[in-house]
């Protein structure tokens, strides 16, 4: 059975204070064959992304270790989630902070920092992390979202 | 920070060196990417956008958002049509990417530095990556990718000397319209030299 897709009532910029928290997006527990499969959309196939022996013999870590770039993937996940389907990522600034190695889990979570009309566009500066269940923050960053008000809505 | 680098440069191997030089002359020169190992476009971006290859890449990452897949719904929206997640850009590339003529003489086939050719050479990471958005990708698009190397510099970590490669890509739609600017890093790691010879298993 195919998944169910998300269908969003859209979020306005008007709904949101500084202080909004983004709703977590739980992601995990990641399997070799999810990070296999993101080798080959990305084209990044080091074994030592889905091969625990690889990375326990050539890398000396303790498994197999997920993409930078697929947590960065879902860090986007959490605004696309949030903002669809009018709003728009204008910019994502993100570092991994630690190692996420298969088995683990994910909670991509955000919170708005600043409200702002820039250009005309109603934009939203939100702080973006993901943390492991024990609170371990293994990525972070920033992001510019981009809102429509009320009357931008009511104009199309 | 530039006294750092400059200490460590003078602490290069003669093949770490032969590597940093060969990046530093590459520095600003823009060229197309080319990934062989990506399965969506092994042969460069010159085909269009494929529906099918945003829904697989959706689909593999988990994300079910009816904007990447329904056209009714899409339709609704201010797109008017189906688009593409925005980190779907990394299927044609990330930040760093390396030139072609680079595969081979320094990258094996997985695109990590050749540890038969960089002793020292213990692994590589990512750094920070960024991404600026202008136009949503949608299906029938045409992208041009350029990339080029930015900078290039040693810093000193807990254990390993560090050799931070920073990268600028930019994709830009068949209207001549940048789609994205992407800008990031990658962190080789090469054994201290305290270390040298033995911690090399």
């Amino acid at each position: 059975m195919k998944p169910e897709l998300l269908r969003r009532e859209q979020l306005l910029f008007n709904d949101v204070t500084e202080g909004t928290a983004i709703s977590p997006l739980l992601k995990g527990p990641y399997t070799p064959v999810d990070m296999a499969k993101f080798a080959s959309m990305y084209g990044d196939f080091y074994p030592g992304h889905y091969d625990s022996k690889w990375a326990v013999e050539i890398d000396r870590i303790p498994k197999a270790i997920v993409h930078g770039y697929q947590l960065v993937t879902h860090l986007s996940q959490l605004l696309t989630d949030w903002i669809s389907p009018d709003g728009f990522i204008r910019k994502l600034s993100t570092q991994v902070r630690a190692q996420v190695f298969v088995g683990d889990s994910v909670t991509m979570k955000g919170i708005v920092q600043k409200k702002y009309i820039k250009d005309g566009e109603s934009c939203l500066d939100c702080s973006v992390w993901g943390e492991k269940p024990d609170g371990t923050v293994v990525i972070q960053g920033t992001a510019v979202v981009i809102l429509p008000d009320s009357q931008t809505v009511a104009d199309r | 920070m530039e006294a750092e680098t400059t200490e460590l440069e003078k602490l290069m191997t003669p093949e770490e060196r032969a590597l940093y030089e060969r990046f530093k002359a590459n520095i600003g020169k823009e060229f197309v990417p080319h990934n062989p190992h990506s399965m969506f476009y092994p042969w460069g971006t010159e085909d269009p956008v494929q529906w099918s290859s945003i829904k697989r890449w959706a689909t593999i990452n988990g994300d079910f958002n009816a904007l990447w897949f329904d056209p009714e719904y899409a339709c609704k929206s201010r797109w008017g049509g189906v688009i593409a997640p925005p980190l779907y850009l990394l299927a044609m590339d990330d930040p760093v990417a390396v030139a072609e003529d680079f595969v081979g003489e320094i990258y094996d086939a997985n695109c990590i530095l050749r540890r038969d050719k960089y002793p020292t050479f213990r692994g590589s990471m990512m750094a920070n990556a960024e991404f600026e958005f202008f136009q949503p990708v949608r299906p029938g698009d045409r992208i041009d990718v350029r990339q080029k190397c930015t900078d290039i510099y040693w810093r000193q970590g807990k254990r390993y000397r560090l050799l931070f490669l920073l990268g600028e890509t930019t994709y830009t739609n068949q209207e001549k319209k940048l789609a994205a600017i992407s800008r990031g890093g990658a962190v080789y790691m090469f054994k201290s030299i305290e270390s040298r010879g033995g911690d090399l298993k």
